[in-house]
């Protein structure tokens, strides 16, 4: 960890920080609202439509008007800003993280249920009807059973 | 005075007669809120479909519009090592005061405009697989594009030269994928392994 800690501080500056934060409430928002659009139980904080779609607009909107709040943005990329290629890496970054979190939420809220059927299909499919960890476990215990 | 010019002093008039309208195009010509919006956008795309092929549909216009994306950045960077115009507030003195109160002052070439040449490139792309999703994408980069004249850093004719480049960008990255489809559907295959795509 302290090597994580390390490099956040000496790779980063205060807007940076602040983007990444931005950045990972931005597309957890997003991806809260494509879950409760196509019913991904593995994505999704919460279970029934519309609250999923309270969350992400919320969160988008929140992450919006906190990070123009917090401080100037109109700031040139080789001042105190990002440049082009920064944003982008930052992006990635971010949306990992932002990804990350939601399959371990969702992960962590449903730990004791365990479905009866087999995922559908080998692909993000099998959201619809488990978490990451449920299926992480399922490929686990498959591959000791061979 | 150009055409350009025309324009650009057009949209001054506007600048000062409505706060809601400045602070509005201060915010949306800022570096960072319509790329993260959009690329948002193109993230949560990957994970939409009613079925795993309405899925990779998707999941290849994502990659489609990173590609076209990276192509047009790599040209306006190209093109921007061999020519430089100077912005709005150059040639127009009286554009200056405007942007340094709404943005700021790009040292960069204003032609071609890289927000226009991304911001498209990336809508295309996608469009090409998920046509709402595209013009969502293009409306957001639209409006940052406008609020960019606004705010005196760009001419209506970099915008345009932005766009021919994210179409010329969009047209190799068809090529691109087109060429390489086999190892993509190979690349494809190993994230469903890891339950990614």
């Amino acid at each position: 960890m302290q090597w994580a800690t390390l490099f956040w501080r000496t790779r980063t500056n205060a807007f940076t920080r602040d983007y990444i934060i931005f950045v990972v409430v931005t597309v957890l928002g997003m991806i809260q609202i494509i879950a409760a659009w196509d019913h991904l139980l593995g994505l999704r904080f919460v279970q029934r439509g519309w609250p999923g779609y309270v969350i992400g607009v919320a969160a988008v909107v929140g992450a919006v008007v906190w990070f123009f709040g917090s401080g100037p943005r109109n700031i040139e990329g080789h001042i105190t800003g990002l440049q082009g290629f920064e944003q982008f890496l930052w992006f990635i970054v971010g949306a990992g993280i932002a990804f990350g979190l939601t399959g371990l939420i969702v992960s962590a809220k449903h730990w004791r249920s365990r479905p009866v059927l087999p995922p559908a299909e080998h692909n993000l499919e099998a959201l619809r009807t488990h978490t990451y960890l449920q299926l992480l476990l399922r490929m686990s215990v498959l591959r000791g059973k061979r | 005075m150009s055409i350009d010019q025309h324009i650009v002093l057009w949209f001054y008039g506007l600048t000062g007669k409505w706060a809601a309208l400045d602070w509005l195009a201060s915010h949306l010509a800022n570096d960072y809120l319509v790329p993260v919006l959009m690329t948002s956008i193109g993230f949560a795309l990957w994970f939409h479909g009613n079925s795993s092929s309405a899925r990779r549909r998707n999941q290849m216009g994502l990659f489609m519009g990173g590609l076209s994306l990276g192509i047009a950045a790599a040209i306006v960077s190209v093109i921007d090592a061999f020519y430089f115009r100077p912005r709005p507030y150059v040639a127009l003195p009286q554009l200056l005061p405007v942007a340094q109160r709404l943005f700021y002052l790009p040292t960069v070439s204003s032609f071609p405009s890289f927000p226009a040449a991304v911001g498209y490139a990336f809508a295309f792309g996608i469009g090409l697989r998920h046509r709402a999703a595209g013009v969502v994408i293009g409306f957001l980069v639209t409006l940052w594009c406008l609020a960019r004249i606004y705010v005196g850093v760009h001419y209506l004719s970099d915008i345009l030269g932005g766009a021919a480049i994210a179409v010329f960008a969009t047209v190799v990255a068809l090529l691109a994928v087109k060429l390489g489809r086999p190892l993509l559907d190979r690349g494809f295959k190993l994230l469903e392994l890891l339950y990614l795509a």
